[in-house]
């Protein structure tokens, strides 16, 4: 079941939110079964067929977690905690492997989970979560419906955290509007912008032969799409979370206003990068270690971002392409590049990181030098044609709304609107966000939904 | 101390039980993968007979090269039925590959064409987008099958079948 399907925000999250809001803030215990028992039912309503790879995954990290955490109290079981360590994160990686890599049907939401469930591995091993061994806990870690099918990745220590701090009074008031407004920001992103973007670059992408502009058109829509998609995914996760009591830092942080590659990293899919800086990065010696070893941590942490996103050869050198730009603003660019002025550095940060997408949207590594040299009129159409014009004129209020809602200008004027205008502007913002629902349900009632591009990794 | 090693004990069986299972999980489906000897026109017709052929009409070579981008030399078999008019969205494509290897190519071919039917049905032809959105692209070994149609699911489970 997908977030933006109407039997999600008609059935499944009323039904479940009531529930919730039913039982006393002092069952705990009752609340987290009931959050468990609905987590079952998303993903089982999504992705039946391949539940059993879910709950394998479930009890064979708990099992192995649990032996960590009885060899950790134990003296003189070092090497055999990091034996089970190890062997742990093989299978993990192992099952992860073939999934993507041969030509069985991906479980949805497999990439995330096995993160989330390494997570809780690595967070037992290094002592950063103090872990009661309770089945349930780790169960709603994993399975927990926000994040199960694309992430955010949080991390078991802060999940665990927030478990021992549900609070007796229930969720908070604030909590859960500010949740339900995230959401709905999230599927408006998704439904009116993503989507129409999507459209735009479906009718570039189908055809054979395109001009210059054209083609720079397609991958500009294809970046910005991926945005709305993923942010859009991110934001409803987030709020659905926090009706829900739990709080998930943000996923994104405006990552094309970036200034750099490592910027663009530390503002893309945070949850992903703080998952590698944590367990990989770090373990690995970091930035705390010769330069030549660095350089191995960097490109190792990179081939790994690239492979964990598919199973093409466009993922590999996706990876390595970032890599590439990171290790090159690491040590050889270094702080020259604060003399360029500060939207050119912005400029060329989201020129890479847009060229970046083509090897996303390509099918193989000659479609990617392909559709490039169609950047640069390899098929003899010129600079732009009418064809050009037209996929321009046609979709320019949706490109300006689109480069407008990627910044946080809006994000601010509403938030000093609400916070100058008092109660009355408050009334206001509600009515605002319950327009953009009703149009997003009006647009999904229309059968033009798609599903999210980050379902597929 | 002895309960305790009793207990690790206990895990370590469990979790190789689990390795096991997934392990056998794995091979169950790669074997659902497996190259079939199913005759291509037997599979054809089966999965044909329970389509609406009255909305549909046979693709040439060239209808295959220009919708799907694929070149029918390159596969043991391959037929299109296609819609009668523009306004159908009825479309049945059926491949037999020569390599397994190819499986990822037909893939893609498959989705770009689902793909660019969507966005022509996109925002007017509800019905259309809707039996676009049911289609399947089901791959089994050396066969590949791409169906829109009112009863898909009905069709994918007769090609299953035949396989």
């Amino acid at each position: 079941m997908s977030f933006g399907s109407l039997e999600f925000i008609f059935l499944f999250l009323p039904v479940s939110v009531l529930i919730y809001r039913l039982i006393p803030g002092k069952k705990t215990l009752a609340r987290k079964i009931v959050l468990l028992v609905f987590s079952i039912l998303f993903y089982i309503w999504g992705d039946a067929a391949n539940s059993i790879v879910l709950a394998v995954s479930v009890f064979f990290n708990y099992v192995s977690g649990q032996q960590i955490r009885i060899l950790a109290q134990e003296e003189n079981q070092a090497r055999r905690k990091k034996i089970t360590l190890i062997s742990t994160v093989a299978v993990n990686v192992l099952v992860l492997g073939i999934f993507k890599y041969s030509r069985l049907s991906l479980p949805i939401g497999i990439s995330f989970y096995t993160f989330s469930a390494l997570s809780y591995v690595f967070d037992i091993y290094y002592g950063r979560a103090e872990d009661s061994g309770s089945l349930l806990d780790e169960m709603l870690y994993i399975l927990f419906f926000p994040k199960v099918l694309s992430g955010p990745i949080m991390q078991y220590k802060d999940f665990r955290r927030q478990l021992s701090e549900i609070p007796d009074s229930g969720v908070r008031r604030s909590d859960f509007n500010s949740g339900m407004y995230l959401f709905i920001i999230g599927l408006f992103k998704k439904v009116l912008i993503a989507d129409n973007l999507g459209t735009a670059f479906g009718q570039i992408s189908s055809l054979q032969h395109m001009a210059g502009l054209t083609a720079w058109l397609g991958m500009i829509y294809y970046s910005l799409e991926l945005y709305f998609d993923f942010s859009g995914y991110s934001d409803m996760a987030i709020g659905l979370a926090r009706m829900f009591g739990f709080h998930i830092e943000k996923n994104f942080d405006d990552p094309y206003l970036s200034d750099g590659v490592t910027d663009f990293w530390r503002r893309w899919h945070i949850s992903l990068g703080a998952w590698f800086r944590d367990y990989v990065y770090i373990p690995m010696g970091g930035n705390r270690c010769s330069k030549e070893m660095q350089l191995r941590n960097l490109s190792f942490v990179w081939i790994l971002t690239g492979l964990w996103h598919g199973n093409t050869l466009n993922f590999l050198f996706w990876g390595i392409y970032h890599g590439f730009f990171v290790i090159l603003e690491k040590f050889v660019i270094g702080k020259a590049r604060m003399s360029i002025p500060k939207p050119v550095r912005i400029f060329l940060t989201d020129l890479i990181a847009f060229f970046g997408w083509i090897f996303f949207f390509t099918p193989s590594l000659g479609g990617t030098v392909h559709y490039i040299g169609q950047m640069f009129g390899a098929d003899g159409l010129g600079f732009a044609d009418s064809a050009s014009i037209y996929y321009l004129t046609g979709n320019l209020v949706l490109l300006i709304a689109a480069v407008l809602c990627c910044g946080p200008v809006l994000k601010q004027v509403h938030a000093s609107l609400v916070y100058r205008g008092g109660k009355k502007m408050v009334y206001v913002s509600a009515a605002v966000h319950a327009v953009l629902l009703i149009f997003c349900v009006a647009n999904m009632v229309g059968s033009t939904y798609s599903t999210f591009l980050y379902f597929r990794f | 101390m002895k309960n305790k090693k009793a207990g690790m004990t206990i895990l370590e069986i469990v979790k190789w039980i689990l390795v096991a299972l997934i392990m056998a999980f794995i091979i169950h489906s790669l074997m659902g993968n497996r190259v079939s000897k199913a005759d291509f026109s037997t599979v054809w017709n089966a999965v044909t007979a329970k389509a609406d052929s009255s909305k549909m009409q046979e693709g040439s070579n060239q209808m295959i090269r220009r919708l799907y981008g694929l070149d029918p030399a390159q596969f043991d078999e391959i037929r299109l039925d296609y819609p009668k008019t523009n306004m159908g969205a009825e479309e049945i494509l059926l491949v037999r590959l020569k390599k397994t290897d190819d499986q990822e190519m037909v893939r893609t071919a498959m989705e770009s064409r689902k793909k660019t039917q969507m966005n022509n049905f996109n925002g007017y032809g509800t019905y259309q987008y809707a039996m676009l959105e049911k289609s399947q692209i089901v791959i089994r070994g050396n066969y590949a099958l791409f169906v829109s149609a009112e009863n898909t699911a009905e069709i994918v489970q007769t090609f299953e079948s035949a396989l």
